[in-house]
């Protein structure tokens, strides 16, 4: 660290930050009872980005003796210089407070007071448990945890030492046979130490992933259409991760996306009030930013309007707004880029038994599974569990169903907004050219979607 | 000791495991790269680095450890092998598992491009920045992102079975991400990737050329009525929709594990007679290939469908022991993870017909260029929606399509594919057609 701050120091950039990143990652895979994976990897180094005349320079390092971080300085200071000949649009910084401190989250069970045997148990009782039901032919267990240490120094003052764990565990089964074969996979994930298995008991994730999988084997496929939907919290994360939250990040909205010039306008029902937030205790959680930012609660839509984006200091400096934290590097090798936390719609006041007994016909749709979005915000997400709704009563699970439209279009369809609440991503993570972990959530929302079916 | 040769790191390790008590497996990478990034219309960022790593696989008996660093300092190797073999003394045994049999490796020649050590970040950001121009000669198309990387790549694999190989690679890789603009419309994103291991060979302006075009095709997209219709599929589709649950399918452990499709179907029909399937990284010169795959098994040309006949799995040494017979060297992964079964270089055969052909003969359907949807890895279900979409009616294309979806199962709709095309394109690890599937529902 103090090498770190001197070199930072005596940089002859116009700004550079230093980050230390030591990851240690450990997971289990168990399929049909056999071990598929068992790993440790510790992923260690310093990555180092400058700033000269307007243009940025990266390198990065694994090994933290003062000669090969000078070296490495050096050479992101190479970078910058040849880029910035061909640089047509120099950069600017925001200017943001320093900050200087020691960041923990908040967890109750460290994962190392378990040992990896207990770890390995866990895997093979879910494995067991899964493959005791009947119909139930194959099964797959995972468990992963992400323990990271970060250091941060910038040649502005900022000086930061943050610690995260972030466990993820799933459950999943396959039913069927031959070649009609279907799975559901129950996947719990937080910023949590081992108590993250209380957040949703092994029993209860079990019987989620054998029932469901029993069940779509006999479902029958939707039948394609625009329809009245009542979405779970995770489908509502997913909405406001995926389909609104990439178009709110500044660098995105600045490369044309749907957003650019929509500061004000109405853009969603005024029940609809978006938040993104890294000091929410969720999967997403980040106290300050690889830029070495402190967080910010951002309101992306407030009443259904569009009011703020996502920020790194550059992004911030031209559109003329406060940084909000957003800058996140997935491993110390890559380079910070404005990326979500934890985004949610704040909760409103109808309770879910009513939304779904004033629903005459529509479905209930449940689980974010695998989701993509353009930046006009037409999005297309896979939904685990889907239920007819006939004159208020849930009816029949339905299989392979996709729901599709576009984000703002969708929003301003919103027309109850339940008071219950919850963060559920399941495994958390977002690949806009690296790897986050974020997670999303929100009440039950009703609206109306395409429905992908046959 | 970061420079020295990768093999003398990793052979002292194998002993040093088998000292323990355990058979050992042990993979080094050394990775020297330039990565020149690209955010709306101009160079973004210029990375350099240099990255070493290994991955150390143990086995005592039949259980297994894995441990992983990045870096190939004797001391840090030797720790994460001490903490491998104590892996391996707490997990339960995995039957027929144990380090891969050596084999004699194919001569792969021009992997290694030397000039590439003469191309620094001034060259490559010239690249990016010919990219950039190339694409936006048509005022209408703004470039998104895209990068443009130099990498040399060093991997070796030492085992106590005896296997002991190396191999270095040059590889220059580049995608764009552009749309187009025109009276106040946008179109979807169009995406491009290209590669190539020789400087010689780069075609980067050749990509930009053909992602700016695919974007203004995209532009004045209009909404269509429901139809049943022919289904063109370009190559990213194909990947997406048709190569994530195939893929899955032909793993011979997800068959022993009961999770494919395509299990007890060896020999049986189950594509198109047009359809043959290869995975194949023993081409030389090409940027796929290599040697040896993540456990040490020499590559080689392996045919999984022939003319719509299941031939072959993939298999690595778990599954191949398994079975009593020989892994088709299908391992797979990064230092970082624990060797699986996965493609090298995917190749599905080109056909016979270029694509304005195959679009002439079509009475009516939608060419689809990427499909965003999902398609599941184990059921074959698919449903999403088309994107980069042209309606094509009478063998002409009329007009990019909103808002179509599509549905349906991979495993029933590969006997019916009725032409592929001559033309493909590469994507990291395969090299697809495209693919025309009859009678497909269109819903909006």
């Amino acid at each position: 660290m103090d090498i770190m701050e001197k070199l930072i120091e005596e940089s002859s950039a116009d700004y550079a930050e230093a980050r230390f990143h030591r990851r240690e990652k450990n997971q289990i895979i168990l399929r049909k009872s056999e071990l598929e994976d068992i790993t440790s990897d510790v992923y260690s180094g310093v990555g180092i980005r400058v700033l000269h005349d307007g243009a940025w320079g990266f390198s990065s390092i694994n090994i933290t003796d003062e000669s090969a971080l000078k070296d490495a300085l050096e050479t992101a200071v190479r970078m910058a210089r040849a880029t910035s000949r061909k640089k047509k649009d120099k950069v600017q910084l925001h200017e943001v407070a320093p900050v200087v401190g020691e960041f923990h989250p908040d967890i109750k069970d460290p994962l190392s007071n378990h040992s990896l045997e207990e770890k390995i148990e866990l895997c093979k009782e879910a494995d067991k448990a899964v493959l005791s039901h009947s119909d139930i032919k194959s099964s797959f267990i995972y468990y992963q945890e992400l323990v990271d240490e970060k250091w941060i120094v910038t040649s502005e003052g900022s000086n930061v030492r943050i610690t995260d764990s972030k466990p993820q565990f799933y459950v999943g089964a396959v039913a069927g046979s031959g070649d009609n074969l279907v799975n559901y996979i129950d996947a719990i994930g937080n910023t949590a130490g081992w108590e993250l298995l209380k957040q949703r008991p092994l029993e209860v994730m079990i019987e989620k992933a054998t029932s469901t999988a029993q069940k779509l084997l006999h479902a029958k496929y939707p039948k394609g259409g625009k329809a009245t939907v009542i979405l779970d919290p995770g489908l509502v994360g997913l909405l406001c991760h995926e389909a609104v939250g990439h178009t709110m990040e500044a660098d995105l909205a600045l490369s044309g996306a749907v957003t650019k010039d929509k500061v004000g306008e109405q853009v969603a029902s005024e029940k609809v009030t978006m938040v993104d937030s890294g000091k929410t205790h969720a999967g997403g959680w980040i106290p300050v930013d690889d830029e070495g930012v402190e967080c910010q609660d951002v309101v992306m839509i407030e009443n259904g309007i569009l009011r703020n984006f996502l920020h790194n200091r550059e992004t911030a400096f031209i559109m003329d707004a406060e940084p909000t934290g957003n800058a996140r590097a997935w491993e110390y090798d890559l380079e910070p880029l404005i990326r979500m936390r934890n985004t949610f719609i704040q909760p409103g006041d109808w309770k879910e038994e009513e939304i779904i007994e004033e629903t005459k016909k529509g479905y209930m749709l449940k689980g974010a599974g695998a989701g993509e979005a353009d930046m006009d915000a037409q999005f297309m997400f896979q939904v685990k569990e889907a239920y007819t709704i006939e004159n208020g009563e849930l009816g029949d699970l339905l299989r392979s169903v996709t729901m599709i439209g576009n984000a703002f279009d969708v929003l301003k369809t919103v027309d109850a907004v339940g008071d219950n609440f919850g963060f559920d991503m399941g495994f958390g993570a977002c690949g806009k050219f690296q790897p986050a972990k974020v997670d999303g959530g929100g009440p039950s929302v009703r609206c109306t979607v395409l429905v992908g079916g046959r | 000791m970061e420079d020295e040769n990768i093999l003398s790191v990793l052979e002292p390790l194998v002993h040093f495991i088998e000292k323990q008590g355990a058979e050992g497996e042990v993979f080094g990478v050394k990775r020297n790269e330039i990565i020149v990034t690209i955010e709306r219309n101009d160079i973004k960022l210029c990375i350099k680095q240099y990255t070493t790593g290994v991955g150390i696989r143990t086995f005592i008996k039949n259980s297994i450890g894995f441990s992983s660093c990045n870096s190939l300092s004797k001391d840090i190797a030797r720790k994460t092998a001490e903490k491998a073999v104590n892996m391996s003394r707490k997990t339960p045994p995995v039957p027929y598992s144990g380090v891969a049999v050596p084999g004699s490796l194919p001569d792969i020649t021009g992997l290694y491009d030397p000039s590439i050590e003469t191309f620094d970040e001034q060259t490559a950001i010239v690249k990016a920045q010919q990219m950039i121009e190339v694409a936006r000669k048509d005022p209408r198309i703004s470039v998104d992102s895209g990068e443009f990387s130099v990498v040399v790549r060093e991997k070796a694999i030492c085992t106590s079975s005896g296997i002991s190989a190396a191999e270095k690679k040059s590889r220059f890789s580049w995608f764009l991400i552009c749309l187009a603009r025109e009276k106040g419309e946008v179109g979807s994103y169009s995406y491009q990737f290209g590669c190539t291991a020789r400087q010689k060979e780069l075609y980067m302006e050749e990509t930009a050329r053909s992602v700016a075009e695919n974007a203004v095709l995209d532009l004045h997209s209009q909404k269509i009525e429901s139809f049943r219709g022919d289904l063109i599929l370009g190559p990213d589709a194909v990947s997406n929709l048709i190569c994530t649950p195939l893929i899955f399918a032909l793993n011979a452990n997800n068959v022993y594990r009961e999770q494919s499709g395509l299990a007890e179907k060896t020999e049986e029909k189950i594509a198109s007679d047009l359809m043959t399937v290869q995975d194949n990284s023993c081409i030389s010169g090409d940027f796929n290939s290599s040697a040896f795959d993540r456990e040490g098994t020499p590559h080689q040309q392996l045919t999984m469908i022939d003319s719509g006949i299941l031939k072959s799995f993939m298999y690595d040494s778990l599954a191949a022991h398994r079975e009593n017979r020989h892994s088709t060297g299908n391992a797979a992964g990064t230092f970082r993870e624990i060797p699986k079964i996965d493609i090298a270089s995917f190749i599905i055969e080109k056909g016979s017909h270029d694509l304005d052909t195959i679009l002439k003969e079509t009475d009516k359907g939608l060419l689809v260029r990427r499909f965003s949807g999902t398609s599941d890895q184990i059921s074959g279900d698919f449903s999403g929606a088309v994107k980069e979409t042209q309606l094509i009616t009478s063998g002409g294309v009329q007009h990019s399509v909103k808002e179509a979806t599509i549905g349906g199962n991979v495993f029933k709709i590969l006997p019916t594919i009725n032409d592929i095309s001559v033309e493909t394109l590469r994507y990291p690890k395969m090299i697809l057609p495209y693919i025309k599937i009859p009678d497909i529902q269109f819903t909006v």
